[in-house]
């Protein structure tokens, strides 16, 4: 194995080991800090009888994202037939 | 040995295929209330029919039907975002009110998004699959 490959394995094991051991050491003052936002969710969430709440956004008031995205697999759809009509 | 001649290969994604295929639908059902969604349930569905295809070496459905599923969810997407528009004057949002009690129906309107983005997916990944799979193009950079 090179030695610049066992380095690089290395400082990436230490840098692993680093966080890990941050975030153990952090995760126990953590506390969980709410949007405010959220409650606009959950408002609209009640409204639209959903539970949820990562419904409620993807297909609630980002659902023109959700649908831009769709229109992306069809392109890859069309892209794919237009290749394969022209090679 | 191919690993298509496998005989646990043959036996697990038979017996898996039905329970894959109906926990897709279940994604999508209660996408709404549960953990899932549409785009997901569909690439549990594409996949799966893609392995099947794969492992048995047969097609399950022709080109044409899965490019009619994928079109009908992008047309109901199409008619709901400008219905909804035409109704409240904004996209999407005129049928956000249809409610029910049922958790599977509890937001209709969503489950019918669902249902669309499922199909959509679904068929889309399965025609990529074969577009991919039956593609002989030239070799890349060839000569160069």
């Amino acid at each position: 194995m090179p030695a610049a490959k066992v380095v690089f394995g290395s400082v990436t094991a230490v840098l692993l080991a680093a966080t890990w051991f941050l975030v153990a050491q952090w995760i126990p003052d953590m506390q969980v800090a709410l949007s405010p936002a959220i409650t606009d969710f959950e408002v609209l969430a009640e409204r639209m009888n959903v539970r949820n709440l990562v419904a409620v956004v993807y297909l609630g008031p980002r659902v023109l994202d959700t649908f831009l995205e769709v229109n992306v697999v069809i392109l890859t759809v069309f892209g794919m037939k237009f290749i394969r009509s022209t090679s | 040995m191919d690993l298509r001649e496998s005989a646990i290969l043959h036996i697990t994604v038979g017996i898996l295929f039905p329970f894959i295929a109906m926990f897709g639908f279940y994604l999508t059902s209660y996408g709404a209330n549960f953990p899932g969604g549409g785009f997901q349930a569909g690439v549990v569905f594409g996949t799966v029919v893609v392995v099947v295809e794969l492992v048995f070496n047969r097609r399950i459905f022709s080109n044409l039907f899965y490019m009619r599923l994928e079109y009908a969810g992008v047309v109901f997407l199409f008619v709901s975002l400008v219905g909804g528009y035409v109704m409240t004057g904004y996209l999407f949002s005129g049928f956000y009110g249809i409610t029910s009690e049922s958790p599977m129906f509890s937001s209709v309107f969503l489950w019918l998004l669902n249902l669309a983005i499922y199909c959509e997916v679904a068929g889309s990944l399965v025609l990529v699959y074969r577009h991919l799979i039956e593609w002989k193009g030239q070799e890349p950079y060839a000569g160069g």
